[in-house]
């Protein structure tokens, strides 16, 4: 599923936002917290039990330099969503944003601070055993929905 | 002296009664007692001095009473020695009672009372003047300083101009000391016996006027001693204006040396303070890129995915094939229905990974753009710098936060430099303006001895038929040559001492340093001022030479050792913090010597100054070994137990 362009990208934790984005100023922007934030989160299965309530920024706003993380953004959705529909891919995206936003939240809080390069160690590892998983559920979500496509078309033909 | 046994009483961290048995045996003078810090090492040492010679206030005698013992009850803290000296035996007990008192407050305390044995016999010492001539005459106070030492703070002998109680000590070790007091009593005698005589021939001499003028002579002769004493006396005091000026200027420069490196210190600081804020503004620019570099694994399995790789002109021609209903393909192979099946399935496959193929390009877009090989790079980079720079911090905070401590209040001490700097200018036109006045005196003096002395003979000569004259005259010439006599001892004494206290301290210093291809030697000068001698020839003072901590406490043990050698006083050696700093050549040789220090050698030492491996180095000069240790049932006392080697 490919988020709608006036998708909102949202938050539960505007706080964490604050302190990591603005006071701490560990990131030039929320987007680039919060896409690596989704990344965590799917990686490690983490979905926020909250509801996000604080806008961050449209998916339409993603131009020019920031087209990128739309397309990371866009990647992640249609491996997390299969076959959900655009509301509650969205619900779900955001969950998964917010669960590896709590991840990052807990080593600053623990540390003091995030070791970076301890962290891309372990998503490289857990990577290793997410990604058959992963493309085998979008390959299958792919195949059915193809199939679905080609049913409409065959039975239309009929008729 | 040698000590036979130890036993403390409630004193300092020695809570109740403990005894260190301290005999040695025939070729074992070692006796070594370990201990952490702040568990009584230090203490134990203070128990030796204060048996001996007390304490200096009422305070010090409060503070060594035991905490524990005092908030229990009234009690009594003591120090015994039991020790022979001499073919004697003794027995010193230097006791305080004290008062009950909460934890936290200071006991009230009685007077010390000294008790003292003689071979049994105790000694009625009433008075405080007795009882330290009596210690003092076994071991003056002044000498113990070359046999009770903190191996750390024996330094001082090097690196600062020996002062007179020094100087004292020294000849006091040596043995000089007696017979310059003795050489001073005949001197003052001698002056008495012509001022006497004088006296005499002005009532016996038939030459009144003359033996008047004689008398007149030898007040002026006492009178222009005196001016010399004084001159002395000043040229001692102006000596010691220098020598002070000196040391404040040495711990006034040593200040602004490190008042400089904490600037340079706290510039280094702002320095890598700037770097981390670069560092971590470029860490944040990479955070950007976090994203990327977090996800790269699945866009690399994405853009190599076999299933993205059915490419559009394949599938055209696949379904025009299947369209054209044609039994032959375009290479002219038949198309059967099961070859149709299978083009069929390429299709489906290719359509169903159409998405998956747009993804696979994008990925493969994105990884190009943002390489994650560079970007991991980056990341690690900027890691190990900020680890780099977080440890120089940390490191110059450490150093600015020790030089703090060093420098305390004094930060800017340019000003005091200056006024210790005039002072000393002026101390020192002062020194030589006495020691030329003094020199201009002692001529004249000279001269009028001279005067004196022709002028009282030949009036003795004339009034030679006087028993009472015959006699004076007599007395007179006894000590003069008595007197010549010492001198010459004296002379030949401090020269043949100081030459072998110096070849001694030379041969031991040689023995110790860890740089023998250096030095050539130790020499003593006449105020015991210690002098290198460098291979080159050079000799120079050693606060001079500037030699490391280490060095210098070497050249003090081998001066020590080279006094203690040739001393007139036997004692103990008991040495605190034995190694110090000392690097691991200094520390294995000054190990290795220790046992030839003297006939009795207590080590106190802490376990990171001397292993197991360094103790076996004297393993078999070793008399008896014991351990200090905390009681774990009070903190505030320290068990004695006695360590048991197989």
């Amino acid at each position: 599923m490919i988020l709608r362009d006036n998708f909102m990208i949202r938050t539960a934790h505007p706080e964490i936002y604050q302190e990591l984005q603005q006071k701490k100023k560990m990131f030039k922007l929320q987007i680039h917290l919060f896409t690596a934030a989704l990344v965590i989160g799917v990686l490690n299965k983490a979905k926020s039990q909250l509801s996000p309530h604080h806008d961050i920024i449209r998916l339409r706003q993603l131009q020019g330099n920031l087209k990128l993380y739309r397309d990371i953004i866009n990647i992640l959705s249609q491996i997390i969503c299969r076959n959900k529909d655009e509301r509650p891919c969205g619900a779900e995206l955001l969950a998964y944003a917010d669960g590896g936003l709590e991840l990052i939240w807990e080593e600053y809080q623990s540390q003091g601070t995030l070791d970076l390069p301890r962290i891309v160690e372990e998503m490289k590892k857990k990577w290793s055993q997410r990604v058959p998983e992963l493309l085998a559920i979008f390959k299958q979500s792919t195949y059915d929905k193809d199939a679905k496509v080609e049913q409409k078309k065959d039975t239309a033909n009929e008729s | 002296m040698r000590i036979k046994q130890i036993m403390l009483e409630n004193f300092r961290p020695f809570c109740g009664k403990h005894k260190i048995d301290m005999t040695t045996k025939e070729g074992r003078s070692i006796i070594l007692i370990k201990a952490l810090n702040d568990v009584g090492k230090t203490s134990l040492f203070k128990a030796f001095q204060w048996c001996l010679y007390g304490a200096k206030s009422r305070k010090e005698n409060q503070m060594h009473v035991n905490r524990s013992a005092c908030v229990k009850s009234d009690g009594k803290t003591s120090v015994r020695l039991i020790f022979s000296h001499n073919g004697r035996n003794y027995e010193i007990v230097r006791s305080i009672d004290f008062h009950k008192a909460p934890r936290g407050v200071f006991p009230e305390i009685s007077d010390e009372v000294l008790e003292v044995i003689e071979d049994g016999i105790p000694q009625e010492l009433k008075t405080k003047t007795e009882q330290n001539e009596y210690v003092e005459a076994i071991l003056p106070f002044d000498a113990s300083q070359f046999f009770l030492f903190d191996g750390e703070d024996i330094q001082k002998y090097t690196q600062f101009r020996p002062g007179e109680r020094v100087k004292e000590a020294i000849e006091m070790v040596l043995g000089i000391r007696e017979l310059l007091n003795a050489r001073d009593d005949l001197e003052n005698i001698k002056q008495e016996l012509e001022h006497e005589l004088d006296s005499l021939l002005v009532i016996k001499s038939r030459h009144e006027q003359e033996a008047k003028e004689v008398e007149k002579l030898g007040k002026e002769i006492e009178s222009l001693r005196r001016a010399i004493k004084d001159l002395d006396n000043k040229i001692e005091q102006a000596r010691e204006n220098v020598a002070s000026c000196d040391e404040i200027l040495r711990r006034d420069r040593a200040i602004q040396q490190k008042v400089e490196q904490r600037k340079v210190a706290e510039k280094n600081r702002d320095s890598v303070l700037e770097q981390i804020k670069a560092n971590e503004d470029e860490q944040r620019d990479f955070n950007g890129d976090l994203a990327f570099l977090l996800v790269a694994p699945l866009l690399k399995e994405l853009s190599k995915t076999g299933m993205a790789q059915v490419p559009t002109w394949k599938r055209a021609a696949l379904s025009a094939l299947l369209l054209s209903e044609s039994d032959r393909c375009i290479c002219e192979r038949p198309l059967d229905s099961n070859i149709k099946r299978l083009f069929e399935r390429l299709l489906n496959k290719g359509r169903g990974a159409g998405y998956l193929q747009y993804l696979g390009g994008q990925a493969e877009e994105l990884l190009m753009q943002k390489p994650p090989e560079y970007l991991e790079q980056r990341l690690y980079n900027l890691a190990a710098d900020r680890r780099n720079l977080e440890s120089s911090l940390k490191l110059y905070e450490q150093t600015i936060e020790e030089l703090d401590k060093e420098i305390g209040r004094h930060k800017d001490i340019s000003a005091d430099i200056k006024a210790a700097e005039e002072t000393r200018r002026r101390a020192a036109e002062d020194l030589e303006r006495y020691k030329a006045e003094k020199e201009r005196k002692i001529v004249e003096l000279s001269f009028l001895i001279a005067e004196h002395k022709k002028r009282q003979a030949k009036l003795t000569a004339q009034a030679s038929t006087d028993k009472d004259v015959l006699n004076k005259n007599k007395h007179l010439q006894s000590c003069e040559l008595c007197l010549a006599g010492i001198k010459y001892a004296i002379e030949k004494l401090v020269k043949n001492n100081k030459l072998k206290v110096a070849k001694l301290a030379s041969k031991i210093f040689l023995q110790l340093t860890n740089a023998p291809a250096l030095y050539e030697g130790i020499e003593i000068t006449d105020e015991y001022e210690i002098k290198i001698r460098t291979k080159g020839g050079t000799v120079r003072h050693v606060w001079d030479q500037a030699p490391s901590a280490g060095q210098s406490q070497i050249i003090a043990v081998s001066f020590i050792a080279a006094l203690n050698a040739y001393t007139a006083r036997e004692a103990p050696v008991i040495v605190d913090t034995p190694i110090g700093r000392l690097d691991p050549i200094h520390k294995k040789n000054l190990i290795r010597f220790y046992p030839q220090i003297g006939p009795q050698v207590v080590i106190l030492y802490q376990p990171s100054e001397m292993s197991d491996n360094d103790i076996d180095l004297i393993r078999r000069y070793i008399s008896s070994e014991w351990e200090l240790r905390r009681d774990p049932q009070d903190p505030d006392a320290t068990l004695i137990i006695p360590i048991k080697r197989p």
